[in-house]
């Protein structure tokens, strides 16, 4: 190994740390940069579309059936209360990330998680059984 | 020197434009009472999901037991006739009449009149009464469904019985959508059908997918386990999923046809893993009324379904098959045999 | 050209044989040992301690046999159609830099330098393949992760040819007519 060697490792493993360090504190760019955004759906049609970062805020739709209360909010949305017999939209809890969504069939409502991370690019699944 | 570098770099760029293999995902919301998305990488992606939904839709249509137009329907309401159906309704109820058969009657396609006594998820749940459970078990049976191959005729022997095909329906929408795939050559791709899910062909770079099983434990949605698989349904069966609680004690979904009452087993869910996805849905619903130690004998036999069974101590049981190939990614349950 | 082709022998079959024969088994070594976290398909290539000796050792036409024949061997032994894809864009991209350094007057580098540059260039040639069949540009992202490992890699890599080179000039001189002071 000669000096021009060690030169070249150097300068490799310098840029690759500046880079590093840099990604570490900027965030991984792409995965960040679209906001995630909690689409509410009602048989089909936008009924309201709200980022999901910032303070817990709740939000009043009418499904089929009659009224629901959806929460978005602290990156997180859910149903908080709603009108179906069954309360299975409820009981499904909170989505996250992109790819999640929680629905209430017998309203026809349904809330999707747009934009953002997905959950795969934090945790292994690529589904999950249920 | 100059060759080399013309070889490389249209080799290079033959590796770009061979394949733009993005993801495209998408939902649909309604048939078979859940949330199905697909997503699948290649060009033609969004026309194949589209016609894989259409055929969902249709199935739904088809096959509900509730709505009115439906095959099913008019079989329950024949009042004893003979009901002739379409092939692959009929085909279906065969299906699930053998696997009935083979259960020993753990899944039963008409266990209908003992679900809607006991009405859950309608917000007007109770425990009905002995007598009401013995009046709803008189109009059960598989074995009191006659089928006629030349006619395609569906008949149930009394009135009030009625032909369900709820715990198999989304199987089989699953394996048609799997067909439309194979069908339009589509390479690797996820189908989660309302949680019903077909892990098809292998992630980019060769790899299995990796499937997680939600945790069995009611208001958690996370998973407790991973499988690595490749061209195989994933199907769960769980109390978690609907249940309503009175005096302490959780009554849910899943009905023992020989007792009329929801299975007692003492599991939390069980997982088949297959490579027909009508198959592992009928197969999680008989393996969980069977319990773990019936369960896992009936699927050694098998050898066409490995299965995963969590019990209510927490403990995770596996098929022979799936020994080692099931990683436990939640420390409050165990996997059997470890310490 | 001319005169550094004379002090080159093309090796014979039965020595290609050997070179081919350590990189498949190496590669079939390396197969078990899981690399591809981020980026899929990329390996420690610990296979390049023949392809580098072969780039010192023979004329550059018959390296780059070598380097093509343990790809579609390695990938026909344990990989898929895209593992055979990845390899390759990365072999190529490494062994044209190789050659190139190698190459050059003087020999500014030694084997380990060239072996770091050649394994980073492997890298980064798999994770430019990767990144149009991934249809983004997210993968480029584990760069810094790659180039690190490409150094390390390297240096290994660099140390061992290094030794069969040493090995080649002291016992088979007759592979190497006239060895050149690179060592």
């Amino acid at each position: 190994m000669n000096r021009r060697d060690i030169l070249i490792i150097a300068t490799f493993l310098l840029f690759a740390g500046v880079w590093g360090a840099v990604k570490l504190v900027a965030g991984f760019g792409d995965a960040r940069d679209a906001e995630a955004v909690a689409e509410i759906s009602v048989a089909g049609k936008i009924v309201d579309i709200l980022p999901m970062s910032g303070e817990e805020r709740d939000v009043s739709i009418v499904g089929a059936l009659g009224p629901l209360t959806v929460r978005v909010g602290s990156g997180t949305a859910y149903v908080a209360a709603s009108s179906c017999p069954s309360q299975d939209c409820v009981r499904a809890g909170k989505i996250t990330s992109r790819g999640q969504c929680v629905a209430c069939l017998p309203n026809r409502a349904l809330i999707r998680v747009k934009g953002g991370a997905t959950a795969n690019a934090n945790s292994e699944v690529d589904a999950i059984a249920e | 020197m100059k060759k080399l570098v013309l070889l490389s770099t249209c080799l290079l760029l033959l590796g770009g434009c061979l394949q733009q293999e993005e993801a495209v995902t998408d939902q649909l919301v309604g048939p078979l009472d859940t949330v199905s998305a697909v997503t699948l990488y290649g060009s033609d992606s969004r026309r194949i999901i589209d016609e894989v939904f259409a055929a969902v839709s249709d199935i739904d249509m088809r096959m509900s037991a509730i709505s009115q137009d439906s095959e099913l329907a008019r079989i329950s309401a024949g009042a004893g006739g003979p009901v002739a159906v379409s092939s692959d309704v009929f085909a279906l109820v065969e299906e699930a009449l053998a696997i009935s058969a083979e259960t020993n009657g753990a899944f039963d396609p008409t266990i209908r009149p003992v679900a809607t006594l006991w009405d859950l998820g309608s917000g007007n749940e109770r425990i009905p009464s002995d007598n009401e459970i013995a009046e709803a078990m008189s109009k059960i049976g598989y074995a009191r469904v006659t089928l006629d191959k030349t006619t395609r005729g569906v008949s149930l022997d009394s009135l009030g019985m009625a032909l369900d095909l709820g715990g198999i329906a989304k199987g089989y929408a699953c394996d048609t959508a799997v067909a439309i795939l194979k069908k339009n050559g589509a390479r690797r791709g996820i189908i989660d059908l309302g949680g019903n899910i077909y892990a098809y062909g292998t992630k980019l770079g060769g790899k299995p997918w990796v499937v997680g099983v939600r945790t069995p434990i009611p208001g958690e949605n996370g998973y407790f386990c991973t499988l690595n698989v490749s061209d195989k349904a994933v199907v769960t069966s769980g109390a978690y999923e609907r249940f309503f609680e009175k005096d302490g004690r959780r009554y849910h979904h899943i009905f023992d046809p020989s007792t009329g009452r929801p299975a007692d087993n003492g599991l939390l869910s069980v997982t088949i893993v297959a490579s027909s996805a009508t198959v592992a849905d009928a197969l999680s619903t008989a393996c969980f009324v069977m319990g773990a130690e019936r369960g896992r004998a009936f699927l050694a036999e098998r050898r066409d379904a490995e299965g995963i069974f969590v019990t209510e101590g927490m403990d995770v049981l596996l098929s022979p098959g799936l020994l080692g190939q099931v990683e436990i990614a939640d420390g409050r349950f165990r996997l059997a045999g470890e310490k | 050209m001319q005169s550094k082709r004379a002090e080159k022998n093309s090796p014979s079959m039965a020595l290609m044989a050997v070179f081919l024969a350590y990189a498949l088994v190496m590669g079939i070594i390396e197969n078990r040992i899981p690399f591809d976290f981020f980026v899929p398909g990329v390996k420690l290539g610990l296979a390049n301690v023949v392809i580098l000796a072969s780039i010192y050792l023979f004329p550059a036409r018959d390296a780059l046999k070598i380097l093509l024949m343990k790809c579609l061997l390695t990938a026909i032994a344990t990989g898929t159609g895209f593992s055979l894809l990845y390899s390759l864009s990365g072999g190529l991209l490494s062994f044209l830099a190789m050659v190139t350094l190698a190459g050059l007057p003087g020999n500014p580098l030694s084997p380990i330098g060239v072996s770091v540059i050649g394994a980073v260039a492997h890298n980064f040639g798999q994770i430019l393949v990767a990144s149009a069949v991934v249809g983004a540009l997210s993968v480029m992202a584990y760069l810094p992760v790659l180039i690190v490992s490409g150094v390390v890699t390297g240096i290994l890599v660099g140390v061992a040819a290094k030794g069969l080179l040493h090995l080649a000039r002291r016992h088979a001189r007759h592979v190497w007519k006239k060895p050149r002071k690179i060592l």
